[in-house]
């Protein structure tokens, strides 16, 4: 990985080509997570790509650019979500045809909860959200990646995941009929 | 509740369920554009750099040198002093030091660019406007919507008048043609338009007025990067906006007013971010955050609980109530407080600090407030203020100097304070 991408430092457009096949899919993976809308999340990588070529001379350590192309995609997350604002309602929900749909765990009233509980997030909050329970990444990593300090992404990866459990287990708690509540 | 219900099972059965496979189509689209795109060149490795100088060349490089200066030093003296207190009414006319391009050429390229403007009444109520030059067009946009043009036409440059025409959105045809004229302050990044005359009354309505150069670090971050000095305004943030009531862009939601030396590096729902340019200049496209900083955070709330980012759970009735909350987070230490007024608004202000042997098992960083969607920490060495303003149905508005130390705290406290007590909200 470290030679192909000092190639693609030195201006080598095929080297650029393997790391953008190597990494493409798994940053649409995040900003889709993220931004919740394909349109955007389709913007997102592209210009996080393309920032990511331009900006490939100046990075300083070839191992680390993994997590340098994370952070250039959260970015352009961070301004994708503010141009549309999404986050103050107005989302389109992507629809849920991925191959995990079929999972009969998740009912339609779960996709819903926390559809909704989502949208209430900053984008901030999603970011650190998904890079962590979906990527996988340790905290201290996550805040490498997105340049904060180490309590604020832990502060927003405990507010994400609180928001999100209630919102599941509000759904799950046994309804209470009408007229028996004290 | 069954393991194929646990709360964490769902919530990642959840995220599962998003594409996770890359269009062809953008991909084949980001290699398309390398071909176009040229890559910046290296930083260079100061530390290795060798210059080959014999004693002829040395001398004759000292003299260039010199009199590249003394020009430089000549030409400034004439030039006068920048720009100061830019606002928004059409009457500020700066200098103009671009030479204008001959009849009916491009627009000159230091107007080419981004540039933030005031509300306009053809975008949402309160919301503010860009406005895009290129080398022979013009659009205007809501702010938040750069994608989505108002108002979009041809545009030419004689002298220093700026001719606009073929417009969308201004229903006045392609044969119309307005003449403006346009001055840009000596730093480039104030620009003044003003009606020469124009047929068209949505454009009269929409063009005029000062602009600020949109210079953020990450292109796509609406902010506008380093400042003159002068009284600026935000484009998204709203402070007196009660928590949980739906977001809409207002322009003007704080006013500031800052020195030489300052830049705005963010500007978002819940903060606004300022900082000095020396560490303006120290952030990158992809590390946008500088060290020191002085931000705005809307409905502060103190975090009380121990070793804990959860804020408590009734805001406080009062700043004294606040201060009282962040004197009990274990491992800060909360200086004497002073009052003040703040835009007309009931305002304290505490010096921080952490306080090693009190944070325990917290760790050498604590976090201590929550603000606008993101938390206040503060870390082993570091000094900090905080001023709190209370705007009644909102909470409490945060203003945060943030430095990596005490030294820096000193050197940028005194403008801090400056800038934190010039601010008035709306």
């Amino acid at each position: 990985m470290r030679g192909v991408v000092e190639r693609a430092m030195r201006g080598d457009r095929e080297a650029f080509g393997l790391l953008v096949n190597a990494t493409s899919d798994r940053m649409y993976a995040i900003a889709t997570r993220i931004l919740r809308d394909a349109d955007l999340a389709e913007d997102a990588l592209q210009s996080s790509l393309i920032t990511a070529w331009r900006e490939l001379p100046r990075l300083r350590d070839p191992d680390r650019f993994e997590a340098w192309i994370r952070r250039l995609l959260v970015h352009a997350c961070y301004a994708e979500a503010r141009r549309r604002r999404q986050w103050a309602g107005n989302v389109r929900v992507l629809p849920v045809d991925g191959p995990a749909a079929g999972d009969d765990m998740l009912s339609v009233a779960d996709r819903d909860a926390l559809d909704r509980a989502f949208r209430r997030l900053t984008v901030e909050q999603r970011a650190v959200f998904v890079l962590h329970h979906h990527i996988g990444l340790p905290l201290v990593e996550i805040a490498d990646t997105l340049g904060i300090p180490a309590g604020t992404a832990r502060s927003r990866l405990h507010y994400a995941t609180r928001l999100l459990r209630e919102a599941i287990e509000a759904d799950l708690a046994p309804v209470i009929p009408q007229g028996r509540m004290a | 509740m069954t393991e194929s219900r646990n709360p964490d099972r769902l919530i990642r059965a959840w995220l599962d369920l998003m594409p996770s496979e890359a269009p062809d189509r953008v991909v084949s689209d980001v290699l398309q554009a390398t071909e176009t795109t040229p890559q910046l060149r290296a930083l260079p490795r100061l530390g290795h750099w060798r210059f080959p100088m014999n004693r002829i060349t040395l001398i004759a490089g000292v003299a260039i040198l010199a009199i590249l200066i003394g020009g430089g030093l000549l030409l400034s003296a004439f030039r006068g002093p920048s720009v100061g207190n830019p606002t928004l009414a059409p009457t500020v006319t700066p200098a103009a030091v671009v030479t204008p391009a001959p009849t009916g050429g491009p627009i000159p390229a230091p107007l080419q660019g981004r540039w933030m403007g005031s509300h306009r009444d053809f975008v949402s109520p309160d919301a503010g406007t860009s406005l895009f030059l290129s080398a022979s067009s013009y659009s205007m946009h809501q702010s938040n919507d750069n994608t989505s043009a108002r108002v979009r036409g041809d545009a030419s440059s004689e002298g220093s008048n700026l001719h606009v025409t073929a417009a969308v959105g201004d229903g006045c045809g392609r044969l119309t043609e307005g003449v403006y004229g346009w001055s840009l302050s000596s730093s480039g990044r104030v620009l003044s338009i003003t009606l020469d005359h124009d047929p068209c009354s949505v454009r009269t309505r929409n063009i005029p007025g000062t602009y600020w150069l949109m210079a953020c670090r990450d292109p796509g971050t609406d902010c506008l990067g380093d400042l003159d000095s002068g009284t600026y305004e935000s484009q998204y943030i709203r402070p007196l906006l009660p928590d949980g009531a739906t977001w809409s862009p207002r322009f003007a939601g704080v006013t500031y007013t800052v020195p030489d030396g300052w830049a705005n590096f963010s500007d978002w729902p819940g903060v606004l971010g300022l900082t000095t340019s020396t560490d303006f200049a120290k952030t990158t496209p992809s590390n946008v955050q500088p060290l020191t900083q002085l931000s705005v955070f809307t409905h502060a709330t103190p975090l009380t609980k121990a070793c804990s980012a959860d804020p408590v759970a009734v805001t406080p009735s009062s700043l004294a109530a606040a201060f009282t909350d962040l004197d009990k987070v274990k491992g800060l230490t909360v200086g004497a407080t002073s009052s003040l007024s703040i835009g007309g608004h009931q305002a304290a202000f505490a010096d921080l600090t952490f306080d090693a042997a009190g944070a325990g098992a917290c760790g050498n960083e604590i976090s201590f407030l929550k603000g606008g969607g993101d938390t206040l920490s503060i870390g082993v060495g570091a000094r900090q203020r905080l001023y709190l303003v209370d705007v009644g149905e909102a909470g409490f508005v945060a203003i945060w100097l943030r430095t990596p130390n005490g030294t820096s705290f000193d050197q940028v406290v005194a403008p801090a304070a400056t800038i934190a007590e010039s601010m008035s909200f709306k």
